[in-house]
């Protein structure tokens, strides 16, 4: 199913967002470009520092203040640019246009109001309900995420749930105002297997109702495969590949991709004493001092010259399959 | 044990009823209150009511007469308002202050709590008694001239105990939770940081009310109270001259202070007990 450009909901054009601490400038986003389609899900994948749940918050203009900041590029949201418009426009859309769920469902939740208010007052706050409605609104809310006795829930606190409702707490909150756009920052890596499937079941299930999209942002490439329609792969604050998500796992192009998808057990090559589960040698290089080249050289088991003097380009290789890597590039 | 599941405030009653202090302190601030509320149907006679001076304790008037022959008992009741008031305004408009610039500090950090907070250290290092006395010799001695200075100068505490609270809860997931969900500033201060930073502050306004009272009694004692309003300050002032002759005049309003500011402290213990997660079992 090809997107079409009237289709596109949010696309990112060469975002880069730095962070300025004492005289250095991490570079945790450099040149990523992204477009999401309505009704569809986008896998963001990569590990920890490269630069996936940055891209996040630079849509929603939610970095770290006054450090980071976007110094370059264009997100553009049912045609309005999120990087240029004024912070009050920007408080707009949060909650309203663009929700996001975060990976801590124990903390996310304000500890001493209760589970009706918090999704009340953002109901109170974009769409102007009295006080009552909105609590109204709350309870079919929760029911609606699959809470057991909403009006009882309602009254009750955070620490009375358990993690699993309290993230379905959390999903009622975000699409409390009926949003084009989800984005979820990790939401199932906190809890335990059963309940993952469980979220990531209603997840789906809401899309399906709503035709929300979702940027869904994760190191887990099992979730990925079973939520997302197409997948980018970030590495060292640049999308290394982009491709839908059943080509990416079937024809990984990055040797990058590559050596995520080997170190993921399957039950065919399950590991044993003997047999380990092969990892990516060496660490991500630090964004304040990358090497010239590509990010990727010093860990890649395909290295050559050329990887180590000149940055390779975000090339399309086949039809809707993109890699960043001199091995690709024709 | 306290069932987890119990409500927030009713956990809160149930820790502060463990400990009997803080029941008789809860039990003293609130009679205080009520002689307060109803001190003319309480009082025997009207303030203004004149017999024989110096009358000791016992028969017509239980606690005596002073030396303008007034009751010292009715006195006393009276004078459980002008404490009141000082206190509660005192400590309304200190923590009005404090809690201004307290959240403003911890929540926007950087320079504006470096501003705020030297600010802040200013007027703590002021004198607080000196103060208080150059105020009311200026503008004169009356009630809310002493509210005003008692407010001026405590609420340098409210904003130091808020800005360390602000400072530890702005870092908190759920700030950036509700942040996300298109909350202002100024609901995330209001509306989200500020009930969580609450218990201390409570704690310490129950502390400031005693405070307070205290210091409007010294500053009567020394005569520069507001001569329209009766209070146990004033009646000790005017006790000075006849400790000799009429003990009464001066032990029974200073009993009075004694016990209303350690029932106030005892509440406030108590509140912090009660309120202060790092003491919880």
């Amino acid at each position: 199913m090809a997107v079409q450009a009237d289709d596109i909901l949010l696309s990112i054009e060469d975002l880069h967002t730095y962070f300025f601490v004492d005289g250095n400038v991490a570079k945790s986003v450099r040149g990523v470009d992204l477009s999401l389609g309505r009704g569809q899900t986008l896998g963001l994948v990569g590990e920890s520092g490269s630069g996936k749940s940055v891209t996040a918050q630079s849509i929603l203009r939610l970095i770290q203040q006054p450090a980071g900041r976007i110094v370059q590029g264009r997100i553009v949201f049912e045609g309005t640019d999120l990087a240029s418009i004024a912070e009050e426009e920007m408080r707009r859309i949060r909650g309203n246009s663009i929700s996001m769920i975060f990976q801590e469902p124990m903390t996310s939740l304000n500890p001493v109001i209760r589970i009706g208010e918090q999704i009340a007052e953002v109901v109170r706050l974009h769409r102007g309900l009295p006080a009552r409605e909105a609590l109204d609104y709350a309870t079919d809310m929760l029911a609606k995420v699959g809470i057991a006795e909403p009006a009882r829930r309602i009254a009750q606190f955070p620490h009375e749930l358990s993690g699993g409702m309290r993230q379905r707490v959390m999903i009622a909150i975000a699409l409390s105002c009926a949003p084009r756009m989800l984005i979820a920052d990790e939401p199932t890596t906190a809890l335990d297997v059963t309940i993952q499937a469980q979220i990531l079941d209603l997840m789906r299930s809401l899309q399906r109702e709503s035709g929300i999209s979702i940027l869904l942002i994760t190191h887990d490439l099992g979730v990925v495969a079973e939520m997302a329609h197409r997948v980018a792969v970030m590495y060292a604050g640049q999308i290394v590949e982009h491709a839908d998500v059943a080509t990416l796992f079937e024809r990984p192009l990055h040797p990058y991709t590559e050596g995520l998808l080997a170190s993921v057990p399957g039950l065919d090559r399950a590991p044993t004493p003997d047999r380990m589960l092969p990892a990516i040698a060496g660490t991500v290089p630090n964004v304040l001092d990358l090497p010239p080249g590509c990010a990727f050289q010093d860990r890649c088991p395909k290295v050559h010259d050329r990887c180590r003097r000149e940055e390779p380009p975000l090339a399309t290789v086949e039809l809707r399959h993109d890699a960043r890597c001199w091995l690709h590039v024709v | 044990m306290i069932p987890a599941r119990a409500k927030p405030s009713r956990q809160v009653w149930m820790r502060f009823r463990r400990k009997k202090t803080a029941v008789f302190g809860l039990a003293g601030a609130a009679a205080f209150v009520i002689v307060a509320l109803f001190a003319p149907l309480l009082a025997p006679y009207g303030t203004m009511d004149l017999g024989t001076s110096f009358q000791p304790p016992g028969g017509e008037h239980l606690l005596g007469t002073d030396s303008l022959g007034s009751d010292v008992l009715s006195n006393m009741i009276y004078g459980t308002r002008t404490s009141l008031i000082v206190g509660l305004c005192a400590v309304v408009t200190s923590n009005i202050i404090g809690l201004t610039i307290g959240s403003l500090a911890g929540y926007f950090g950087g320079r504006t709590d470096n501003v705020l907070m030297r600010i802040t250290e200013m007027f703590q290092i002021l004198p607080q008694f000196f103060l208080a006395i150059i105020v009311v010799a200026l503008f004169g001695s009356s009630i809310w001239n002493i509210v005003f200075v008692i407010g001026i100068l405590t609420w340098p505490v409210t904003a130091r105990l808020l800005r360390a609270e602000f400072l530890s809860l702005r870092k908190r997931e759920f700030v950036d939770a509700a942040r996300a969900l298109g909350m202002s500033d100024f609901d995330l201060i209001v509306r989200e940081i500020l009930p969580n930073a609450l218990p201390p502050i409570i704690v310490n306004a129950s502390l400031q009310i005693s405070g307070a009272i205290l210091l409007e009694a010294s500053l009567s004692f020394l005569g520069l109270g507001d001569p329209d309003a009766m209070s146990w300050g004033v009646m000790l002032h005017n006790a000075q001259e006849y400790f000799n002759r009429a003990w009464w005049m001066a032990a029974f309003p200073g009993m009075a202070l004694f016990v209303t500011t350690l029932a106030l402290n005892l509440t406030g213990d108590g509140l912090n007990d009660a309120l202060n997660p790092r003491l919880r079992t």
